[in-house]
């Protein structure tokens, strides 16, 4: 019993706090995210698991943690304000060639960001170039450039 | 994560009609940006709060002080799920036997890890554990290492050679 309440525990947890810090804070990963993702997963190993070292506990925390995922993303095709609360929406960030100061700003994304990957992405030079930049939901940044549509 | 796709975007959508088909809700990120502001700020709550030992591990409000007749016990106010803790008696003036009766109640929640010094006699009773010890003189120390066993809220009363017992009470996180 406590093996199946604990995984539900840490997962439940574990998307709360991930989502509520922002998607920006773990995608486009930095190497220090990796080590920060880590050390989250150092941390709960031990919540997750407790003194119970046996194969049983292990197997049925991990059996708790795979379920609730296929459960959520049944929900989520089910339901789209579920959707929304666990995936979030894209953000369009430059809307032909116009940047939303203000979707940039709550969504913590600088302009040399989106420049950044402009650049890597389709060699953009200048933020002119941009047609539409769009945060999508899993933390990456779209980029069109200009010309390509319409 | 992707899974189920969701239908066409609503008809209408703004974004669309810019020439970009993208399931955009402005109004839920802008709420959500703002659900985003409003749970950081609850996490520095919870980070001064667990500073301040709210959430025990350590801290100014994780442990209580009681006293009674000359005995005083220092005890956990707040402890986790099998988190070591320590519960010191600082005893009074006497000399020779002294006896600690822990309670029941106390020792459903609490296992006994260790019990520094180690006592003369032990008897269980009805009502809990009765440990003897020699000490003499006042201040002298009776440390008992403790760890919880069940979370939840738990009140106690110990009791010190038989004078009116020490009532302390103690919340156990998960």
């Amino acid at each position: 019993m406590e093996s199946v309440i604990r995984g539900a525990a840490i997962y439940l947890v574990l998307l709360i706090i991930f989502r509520l810090s922002g998607r920006r804070t773990l995608s486009e990963a930095t190497p220090f995210d990796f080590v920060l993702l880590l050390i989250v997963a150092e941390t709960t190993q031990q919540a997750l698991l407790g003194d119970d070292n046996s194969l049983t506990n292990a197997a049925l925390v991990a059996i708790t943690i795979f379920s609730l995922d296929i459960a959520m993303s049944y929900i989520k095709g089910g339901s789209r304000l579920f959707r929304l609360m666990l995936d979030g929406t894209p953000t369009v960030l430059i809307d032909r060639g116009e940047p939303d100061l203000r979707a940039l700003a709550r969504a913590r994304v600088a302009l040399s960001d989106v420049l950044e990957s402009a650049r890597m992405k389709h060699g953009i030079e200048r933020p002119e170039q941009i047609r539409y930049a769009v945060l999508e939901a899993n933390g990456q940044l779209s980029i069109v450039p200009d010309g390509k549509s319409e | 994560m992707s899974g189920v796709e969701s239908a066409s975007p609503p008809a209408g959508d703004p974004d669309v009609a810019k020439g970009l088909q993208i399931d955009e809700d402005r109004q839920f990120q802008e709420r959500f940006w703002k659900a985003e502001r409003i749970a950081w700020i609850c996490f520095a709550a919870i980070l001064l709060a667990a500073l301040a030992g709210m959430t025990g591990g350590g801290g100014p409000l994780a442990h209580g002080s009681a006293e009674q007749a000359d005995t005083q016990v220092i005890y956990p106010r707040i402890s986790r799920w099998r988190a070591d803790e320590t519960l010191t008696l600082v005893l009074g003036p006497g000399d020779g036997l002294r006896q600690i009766l822990m309670p029941k109640k106390f020792l459903d929640v609490f296992e006994l890890e260790s019990i520094q010094p180690e006592p003369l006699g032990a008897v269980a009773e009805p009502e809990g554990l009765r440990l003897s010890f020699a000490a003499t003189g006042a201040g002298a120390m009776v440390r008992l290492g403790i760890r919880a066993r069940k979370a939840g809220f738990v009140r106690y009363a110990i009791t010190i050679d038989d004078e009116s017992p020490v009532r302390l009470a103690t919340f156990v996180f998960p």
